[in-house]
């Protein structure tokens, strides 16, 4: 083999290698964003003037589930400690607030959580009449089509009638 | 940073030199706030490797700045883009499709790509549920031999069971996002092509493209459609919706490929034809079809007759509409309607060679914009095969038939029966307008389809100038 296929079948192996070790990495990465090497979600601005009622409705029902995990309101768990000395101190700061004012804003909090809780519930019976709504219209619609179908086969027949006795 | 700044940097030491890697370290960490940088990375590697000798501890040192400042993704697909740009092997292509295991025309979209492009590199096909090259070769009469087939399965979509992944399932962010096991997948290939219209997978490769036979989700949880390097679509009907649902224009639209280029037209028998699946939800909608034959031939007694209608289309499992369709013909046994159901290609072609007629509802009083044909891939069939199309005024349809020259266009079953009742009246116009189709129906054959996307591939695999 000549020099130059040499280095380039050295070339060839080293790069492999690397890509393996490389690839190994990205195996064991336990996040999608540690391989992208950020975030690689966003919040998108929805125009839900735009939507059609399908779109809507399913935009609604997929709404609902992400409402119930954000409900609640109280605050669970601690504060994480932040890096260095002053973080660990800051984190222990905020929690010992946090488990002094606890009884006081409990109160407040736990009456915002009812009050959301109400307003979901008035949300998904709204959701529902409207739907119900949606549902006896596009019945209404289908009705109106059988019955124009209905129509023109008759008013097809009576024109024939009409044919036949004028040639009588 | 420029890319003449990096290589101008990078030109003022030897290649292989230790101040040269000292250089490219430095640039790579200075980059830490900025993504991409692939294609400067691997020309420099690519440069500095043909002139120097291997060094795999340099290597790995460059590889690991890379992986620690931009990310993994990044420091592979830089020696990924390395490995081509110093021709060390052919490019790595996957096409992705969720549904292989099923016939479709999407999924025939997919496949036909993957035949065009089996020169260009390796071809794996990956899936989420167990499917075999040898099917689909088969089911769209494609030479797949050389294609590696992978199956990615998605945990979450096994344990919920059935036939269906739905991406609809995945609701708020809040949900782990199944399809992240694709994204992974995708970071060992130099190209990844998404066929099936999941907007939910992360395209990891150096490039991508997804293909979005129509955009039926808005774009919320997951949306990464825009992170692909190319967005094309099946037609312009596709490219408005892209639009309006997802706020951009996509950047290729290329037409399906249809091959069932038929005889020039001659010897045509009285038979309109429909070639549909028996969708079960009626979205075909066979049995409107066979009202308005009923109605045409209770009108129109004497042109009607020896005309018959013939509905061919595939069927799976227990079907409530099929039984429909078949039970309104029972009840009325002496309409001349025949079914072909689940017929072969061979048995379809022949039909379009002899069928005069085609029709298609498909869209005809619908509001949703996803039940109006995306596209509208018998219709051109039918037209390869010199059969005058009579077509829903809408969708894609408008885009395969101009209305009077090769075909026509209605907006309601009245402008149906009109247009079809000219046709049974006059052979002469029926001849011209079966040529006119048959010529159309050329302009959307597999070889202009498979030179676009063999265009548009090379293209995406081409390194930047």
């Amino acid at each position: 083999m000549s020099e130059m296929g040499q280095n380039k079948t050295d070339i060839k192996v080293t790069l492999e290698g690397l890509r393996r070790q490389l690839a190994r990495k990205a195996e064991q990465a336990g996040t999608i964003e540690a391989i992208a090497g950020g975030p690689v979600d966003r919040d998108l601005q929805l125009d839900y003037w735009r939507f059609s009622d399908t779109d809507l409705e399913n935009e609604l029902w997929s709404r609902m589930p992400e409402l119930d995990q954000v409900i609640d309101i109280l605050p669970s768990g601690f504060f994480t400690a932040g890096p260095g000395l002053s973080g660990k101190v800051k984190g222990r700061f905020k929690n010992l607030l946090l488990h002094l004012a606890m009884p006081l804003i409990r109160i407040t909090l736990e009456k915002q959580n009812r009050l959301n809780r109400q307003f979901k519930h008035l949300q998904f019976i709204q959701f529902l009449i409207v739907k119900q709504l949606r549902q006896r219209l596009q019945r209404l619609e289908s009705e109106n089509r059988e019955l124009r179908s209905c129509l023109d086969e008759l008013e097809t027949a009576n024109a024939i009638v009409g044919e036949a006795s004028d040639h009588e | 940073m420029s890319e003449q700044s990096l290589a101008d940097l990078l030109a003022q030491h030897a290649p292989g030199s230790p101040a040269w890697e000292e250089t490219f370290l430095i640039l790579i960490a200075k980059r830490r706030q900025e993504q991409g940088g692939v294609e400067e990375y691997a020309k420099a590697l690519a440069n500095d490797l043909q002139n120097s000798t291997a060094n795999s501890t340099r290597l790995g040192r460059i590889g690991n700045a890379i992986a620690s400042s931009a990310g993994l993704r990044t420091a592979i697909n830089t020696i990924d883009l390395c490995q081509l740009l110093l021709e060390l092997r052919k490019p790595r292509i996957a096409i992705y499709d969720h549904t292989w295991q099923f016939i479709g025309g999407a999924q025939k979209y997919g496949a036909t790509m993957a035949e065009t492009l089996k020169d260009l590199g390796e071809i794996t096909l990956i899936g989420n549920r167990p499917f075999s090259s040898e099917h689909l070769t088969e089911w769209y009469r494609l030479d797949l031999k050389d294609c590696a087939t992978r199956v990615i399965p998605l945990p979450f979509f096994e344990e919920k069971g059935g036939d269906d992944i739905d991406p609809a399932d995945i609701t708020s962010r809040a949900m782990p996002n199944p399809f992240h096991a694709v994204s992974r997948a995708s970071l060992d290939y130099d190209l990844f092509i998404n066929n099936s219209m999941l907007e939910m997978v992360l395209p990891l490769a150096n490039r991508s493209a997804f293909i979005t036979h129509f955009p039926e989700r808005r774009a919320r949880s997951y949306f990464y459609v825009d992170r692909y390097s190319r967005v094309v679509c099946n037609s312009h009907y596709t490219a408005d919706w892209i639009e309006k649902r997802w706020g951009f224009k996509p950047h290729t639209q290329i037409y399906p490929p249809v091959d069932m280029p038929g005889p020039r037209p001659e010897n045509k028998e009285p038979i309109i034809l429909s070639a549909a699946r028996f969708d079960p939800g009626g979205n075909k909608q066979q049995l409107d079809m066979i009202r308005a034959f009923q109605t045409l031939i209770r009108r129109h007694p004497r042109a009607s007759r020896g005309w018959r209608l013939i509905l061919a289309g595939g069927s799976q499992g227990d079907n409530p509409f099929l039984q429909q369709v078949q039970k309104f013909l029972t009840d009325y046994p002496g309409l001349p309607v025949e079914l072909r159901v689940n017929i072969t290609a061979a048995e379809l072609q022949e039909l379009y060679r002899r069928s005069s007629l085609f029709w298609h509802f498909c869209g005809l009083g619908q509001s949703d914009p996803a039940l109006v044909e995306h596209f509208g891939m018998t219709v051109a069939e039918a037209m390869q095969s010199g059969c005058i199309p009579l077509v829903f005024d809408g969708g894609g349809m408008r885009e395969i038939v101009r209305s009077g020259e090769n075909g026509y266009l209605f907006s309601s079953l009245a402008e149906l029966v009109g247009a079809t009742i000219r046709l049974f009246d006059m052979p002469e116009l029926r001849a011209n307008l079966a040529e006119a189709a048959w010529s159309a129906g050329r302009g959307f054959a597999k070889e202009i389809f498979a030179g676009r996307v063999r265009a548009l591939v090379q293209e995406l695999l081409a390194p930047a100038p």
